[in-house]
Formats: C-alpha cells, structure tokens, sequence
C-alpha cells in the first residue's frame, strides 16, 4: 500500500519533473504505460474541471473573500454546488478558481500543514502572509518544473503580530502579493474597475459585502460560466466565519429589454 | 482487436472528452453512459453496455459497473483499459484496509483512493469514474471523479459521452428522497433517452441498487427499453 501511496501528490518530487526509469516496482504497482523518454513529467497541462471567479477585500476590522459555488467541466457548467474555500489554522481562508483538483490536493497539503503545526504544541499558529509565503513558493516550485498548480488563490486572515487584516493573491506562475482588494479569473477584469470606484479602507462588512455582491452580480451577468449562488468568509480577530450559500438576485425588467421587436421605438436598436 | 484497420474519422468527443486529449482515435474505449441517483435509503447505478473501439462496438454486452467492495461499487467510463486496471488497485488496496479496520470500508474512503490514482496520474489516464454505494457512516453516497483528479460528493450524476444529452432531463426529473422503484424508473429512463441519441452508447442496460439491505443487479434487455432506440 506505502508504494503507491508514498507518491501521492506529485510523483517523485526529487526527480526535478524528468519520468522515472529505475523502479521496476513502481512501473508494476502502478501499472502505468509510462513516458519512457526524458520528458518532463507534466500534470495539469491544461485544466479540466474548473471554478470562476473569487473576490477578495479588506474592510474596517477584516477581511472578506467571496466566491460563487460552481464548478465547470470545459463549457460545461457539471457541478453547481461546491465549495470553493479552505480553512488553515485559527485565522486564514483560502480560496482558490482554476483547476479544481489541484485545489482539493492543495486543500489536503494545506491540512497536512495544519496538523504537522499544532502537533508541536508550541503556543505558535502560523499568520497569513506566512502561509501565503509558503503556498507561493510551492506555487513556484511547481511552475519551475514546467508543471503548475493550475490556480489562483485569495486569501485571508488576520495577522496577529500587527493585529491588522490581510488579504494576498497566489497565482500558478508563483506570483504572490498582498493587496486591499484583489479578484481571480474573470473578476479581474469586470469586478476590479467597480472596486477601484467603490473602495475605501473604512468600509463596514455589511458595506463590504454589498459590494461584492454586487461585483458577483455583474459577474453573473457577464461570465458564462458565473452561477448566481455566491458563499462567502470573513476573517477577523475572532477567527473565520464562512457563510450559507445565497443566490443572488438578478434584474432583467427594463422596459426596453421587455418590448417586443415590433414595437420597438424607432430609435431603437432591434437586434 | 485489431487496431489501426478502421479508418473512420476519430469521434469528435470519447466520454465527453475532446478527441486531442485522447491517446488514438480507435483505442478501445467504454463511450458510454452511466449514471447514478440516490434514492431515501441508498443508491442506484446504472450504464449501458457497449465497448466501442472507433467507430466498431467491440462488445455489445460489457459490465461497467463493477464491484470494488461488498456495497461500493464504480461505473467507468473512458478508457477500458485505464479504469479496468485502476478498479483492480482499488479492490485490491480497499481489501486490506477493510481486513486491518476489522469492519467494511466507507465509501468516501473507496472514492479517495480512486482520486488518488486519477490525480497522481492525471497525464496519462482517460478516466471518468462515478464510485456510488451504502455504508453506516453516511448511508447511501455517490461521489463523480471526473477526468483530473477531483472528487465531488453529488446526490444524482452522468458521466461518458452519453451523459450530455441527458444532463438537462436529470435536472427535470430528480427530486431527492426517492422510493427504490422511482429512482430504479429514472435510471432507466434516463439512460433509454441517452442512448437514444449517443452513438457510442447501447446495447442494454445493467443496473445495481445498492442500499443498507444489500445489493441487486437486474439486467434490461436491449429491444425492452421503454424508449425507441
């Protein structure tokens, strides 16, 4: 059982990415037709099943990450209720859009992580950016091997030594960097602009998630792939809260949109 | 099976893949349909039985559900080959684990050692599994792994070539807390209708019904299917 299992993950991470030749054993367990050439070991190439969207930003006393619950198999919007956010330690969520596998690996990584900490039973829990640090370099570790983690992650918490909210962006090439508010996929292009203009660093939680409910909101009209059920955490001194899931209301009543073509007014466009 | 003979043009989707992420056009595949619905009280699995290698049915009464435990059990669809091998690792691993706990496996623990494989290798399968079945921990479960290596607990689910003609009648017609008849009823509707219009779906449909009382297989036959095929 240790044979297969012990390669869990990546398969040999000390080999630099290059296939395995030596282990007759392995070929046999694991039964795989393997890439006999010296060709990098690649995993996700490309992604397959995929999640959307994830906004993230600070307010007065917090932070607050939102995402929507859907994950899609190419065009393919297959599972409509997942959840899209990890808990590590006391204080910081992960969120994470692109490849959802390599989300749920990272997930177990994270986990380890968590555990390996509090069996030290030292009085320390690790803060935010220090596990940001941490996911950006495996991030890039990976990408260095031509074989990235196919995501990008927003995450936050609540940094203790400054007692000061955080909120940082991981990414598959390994770029890590803290920001008051940051998006994912294609919120980076339709929710930054709204953020840009609505933005202030007083904003109360409720303001805050307004806000992002609206970003969603214009997400879900303009993303192909944006569902309206949205789930959302928030990270304070007091540790992580993560929501039910909502729907979001949409509007579709205005009167020229209801018309029908042949009444339209001649200024009208009717296509 | 001779391979490399038939020079129909590669299909356009294998189980709902795109061709490019295939290894050949004519390898043997299960494109295919299977399915699973929970029901109050357990789980029906459900597929239909034709192996296709291109465009040639190389077995027109294949087993797609296959057991990995007394009361978990996998539909596979993808590469024959690919689920075959991975469903005989499975079996063979969840087998000492059950010895060494004393007590059956869990479903969840089944399904993870399947997105173990699938994730680890994700380069080199074409496996789109759905692990379905009953324990005392959590009753009746089903978990889809699609093609990449995630694992995601659902209450109905398609997967193969066929499923994408069905998705839309399964979000019409589902309603949680089924009887065993009623689900029994969907599942054989649904893939009447997908076989109806996959080419690379056919032949009868086999189905399990998995619940904490045992497990049961009935076959249909291929000219008694409530759809016209």
């Amino acid at each position: 059982m240790e044979d297969c299992l012990r390669l869990r993950g990546r398969r040999a991470p000390d080999n630099y990415g290059y296939s395995y030749h030596g282990d007759y054993n392995q070929h046999v367990l694991c039964g795989s037709a393997v890439s006999s050439g010296q060709e990098p070991i690649k995993h996700t190439t490309r992604p397959i099943t995929t999640s959307s969207t994830v906004i993230g930003l600070k307010f007065n006393g917090g932070t607050i990450v939102m995402s929507d619950t859907g994950v899609c198999y190419g065009n393919m919007l297959r599972f409509k209720s997942c959840e899209r956010f990890c808990q590590v330690g006391d204080r910081t969520v992960v969120a994470a859009s692109g490849e959802y596998s390599d989300f749920q690996y990272l997930t177990r990584d994270l986990k380890e992580m968590d555990t390996r900490d509090w069996v030290q039973e030292d009085g320390c829990s690790r803060e935010p950016s220090s596990i940001a640090a941490y996911l950006g370099r495996t991030f890039y570790g990976q990408r260095s091997r031509l074989d990235p983690y196919w995501n990008q992650m927003i995450m936050a918490g609540w940094q203790k030594t400054s007692n000061e909210p955080y909120l940082g962006y991981i990414d598959l090439y390994g770029t890590t960097f803290p920001e008051d508010y940051i998006a994912s996929g294609f919120g980076s292009y339709l929710a930054i602009p709204l953020l840009r203009k609505e933005y202030r660093p007083d904003m109360t939680e409720d303001e805050a998630k307004a806000l992002l409910q609206k970003c969603f909101m214009a997400l879900f009209y303009r993303d192909c792939t944006g569902l309206s059920t949205v789930q959302y955490a928030v990270a304070t001194s007091a540790g992580i809260r993560l929501s039910d899931v909502s729907t979001l209301t949409h509007k579709w009543d205005y009167k020229l949109w209801l018309t029908p073509t042949s009444q339209l007014p001649v200024s009208a466009s009717s296509w | 099976m001779a391979s490399g003979t038939l020079s129909a043009p590669a299909p356009p989707f294998v189980m709902g893949v795109p061709s490019a992420a295939c290894s050949r056009a004519d390898e043997v595949g299960t494109g295919t349909t299977i399915l699973a619905v929970s029901y109050k009280g357990g789980v029906v699995l459900a597929a239909d039985t034709r192996t296709s290698a291109g465009a040639y049915v190389v077995n027109r009464a294949s087993r797609k559900i296959s057991k990995v435990h007394d009361k978990i059990y996998v539909c596979r669809s993808g590469s024959a080959a690919d689920t075959q091998a991975l469903t005989q690792f499975v079996k063979y691993y969840l087998n000492i684990h059950s010895l060494e706990l004393g007590e059956l496996p869990s479903v969840n623990t089944a399904a993870t050692l399947f997105q173990s494989f699938h994730y680890d290798y994700k380069d080199m399968l074409m496996s789109g599994l759905i692990v379905a079945g009953w324990d005392g921990k959590r009753g009746g479960q089903i978990y889809s792994l699609p093609i990449g290596g995630s694992k995601i607990k659902v209450n109905v689910t398609a997967g193969g070539s066929g499923s994408v003609y069905i998705s839309g009648l399964i979000d019409a017609l589902y309603k949680e807390d089924m009887t065993k008849e009623e689900a029994q009823q969907l599942a054989l509707k649904l893939l009447s209708h997908a076989m109806a219009r996959d080419a690379s779906s056919g032949g009868m449909v086999r189905m399990t019904t998995i619940s904490e009382d045992g497990v049961e297989e009935t076959t249909f036959e291929g000219d008694k299917l409530p759809t016209p095929a």
